[in-house]
């Protein structure tokens, strides 16, 4: 069976690798003459600068990603976070249970009794103002950093699946080589199993019949294929197929990344830092207590985030700055890099909870990727995007098992 | 040698730009600055590499 994979993102490359581990024969096209989409890296000034993503996978070896890399073959390794996670304030305190006071616990089991039996399932501003400082702090940090929204843009229940997510497979992992050996990986498995990357190959149109894609007609090529796998999100399939079906402009979650080379560490562990002082960086990490090669000799890669809520870009990216000097004050330190994400090129193409999941009304096409995530943080919402995406449509020739 | 050619004249931004920067980190010249969009500073040669990488298409060149 002939597969079309349209985008060699994440997303894109994950499915083509499952499925050609599994028999299939698969294409994937790439506009770009990169492949890895935001989830890859470029040598710039001796650092592995991400397109994207901040060489982290948020729940590390047991999430869905880890999993399903594992599955496909790839010895990528991921050190798990140690800590996971710590909150700045005055001092440093390691994300534990203990860290957050018993009336804001027993709030959480309040609306998670509420849920279940009443189904009462509101946006998490409601409940935010019922917490204590550390835990709303958190909360507005967490969601700042993980998904780039704020508490107003995510109900209980899906914070509620991310929660359970967390405890079942814990927190965040940094794959040695960053997010660029992970795809290098991916496109190996791919090639070695027969099938092809096509750079600089933009697919054009989906030539259809009825509710069937027939064929693909790219740059280069009009070619017949069985199956279609779109990493474009719902909007751009749609068009390329002439149908436009699902339109979510301005769904997008926006963000600004900042890369920091610095002489000493400044978190000094392989965790999430969310500096809860600040109203504009949500959290940092320093990938380079994991894996030095991501930095030159004598220096740390350290990265902020920084969700974006207002269209002013330039004024946040002053307010991200100046926060940032606070927080760096007294250290040795250069900002390398400063990336925005947004619209085309964002950091989620859809607000985590909006997702519509991988069907078309194409019978034969399907949409994996940042538009079709499911329940989860990031790149290990696409991963389960992917799985449940094989799971249901190809469970007798793949064989996935994923949290 | 002949004079150092201009190159902003020839290089375009366009507001597709989002600011991700990719230009900036291929750029073999250093030439490209970027805070919320892309800039082309004095040290770009014209290579055309960030047209050639840019996610957006949002890198011309101007015509006349």
């Amino acid at each position: 069976m002939r597969v079309a994979v349209i985008g060699a993102g994440l997303g894109g490359l994950l499915t083509a690798s499952l499925l050609s581990e599994s028999g299939y024969t698969v294409d994937v096209y790439e506009k770009l003459n990169f492949y890895g989409g935001r989830f890859t890296s470029f040598e710039y000034r001796g650092f592995q600068i991400s397109t994207g993503a901040l060489h982290m996978i948020p729940h590390g070896k047991r999430g869905p990603l880890g999993k399903l890399l594992k599955s496909v073959g790839s010895d990528v390794e991921i050190i798990d976070s140690k800590p996971e996670g710590e909150i700045l304030l005055n001092d440093r305190i390691e994300v534990r249970s203990s860290a957050f006071p018993l009336k804001s616990k027993f709030k959480f089991f309040k609306w998670l009794l509420k849920y279940r039996v009443l189904r009462i399932d509101p946006y998490m501003d409601a409940y935010e103002k019922e917490l204590d400082d550390v835990s709303a702090g958190f909360l507005r940090s967490f969601l700042g950093w993980s998904l780039s929204i704020s508490p107003s843009q995510i109900k209980f229940s899906k914070l509620l699946a991310i929660y359970n997510r967390v405890v079942e497979c814990g927190g965040p992992g940094i794959p040695v080589g960053g997010c660029k050996a992970v795809v290098d990986d991916l496109v190996e498995i791919i090639k070695s199993n027969g099938g092809s990357i096509r750079l600089r190959n933009p697919v054009i149109r989906l030539i259809t019949n009825g509710n069937t894609i027939k064929k693909l007609e790219s740059q280069k090529d009009v070619a017949e294929y069985d199956l279609f796998i779109s990493n474009l999100g719902h909007k751009l399939t749609g068009r390329l197929a002439g149908r436009e079906y699902f339109e979510h402009n301005g769904c997008e979650s926006k963000g600004v990344k900042y890369s920091i080379s610095i002489s000493k560490p400044f978190i000094g562990n392989t965790g999430v830092l969310f500096p809860l002082n600040c109203s504009r960086i949500s959290g940092m990490n320093e990938v380079t207590n994991a894996d030095p090669s991501l930095a030159p000799k004598g220096k740390h890669l350290l990265m902020a985030h920084q969700p974006l809520f207002t269209d002013n870009i330039r004024k946040e990216i002053e307010e991200g700055l100046k926060e940032l000097r606070t927080l760096l004050r007294g250290f040795d330190y250069e900002i390398i890099a400063v990336q925005s994400f947004h619209d085309d090129w964002p950091v989620n193409r859809i607000m985590s909870g909006l997702d519509r999941g991988y069907k078309t009304p194409f019978k034969n096409l399907f949409v994996v990727g940042d538009g079709a995530k499911g329940d989860d943080i990031e790149v290990d919402g696409i991963a389960l995007g992917v799985a449940k995406l094989l799971k249901e449509k190809f469970s007798e020739k793949v064989p996935v098992r994923v949290p | 040698m002949g004079a150092k050619i201009n190159t902003k004249r020839i290089i375009k931004i366009t507001d597709r730009c989002v600011g991700c920067a990719v230009c900036m980190l291929v750029c073999p010249f250093d030439g490209v600055d970027v805070l919320g969009s892309a800039e082309i500073n004095e040290r770009c040669n014209a290579c055309m590499k960030c047209l050639m990488y840019c996610p957006n298409s949002a890198i011309e060149v101007k015509e006349g």
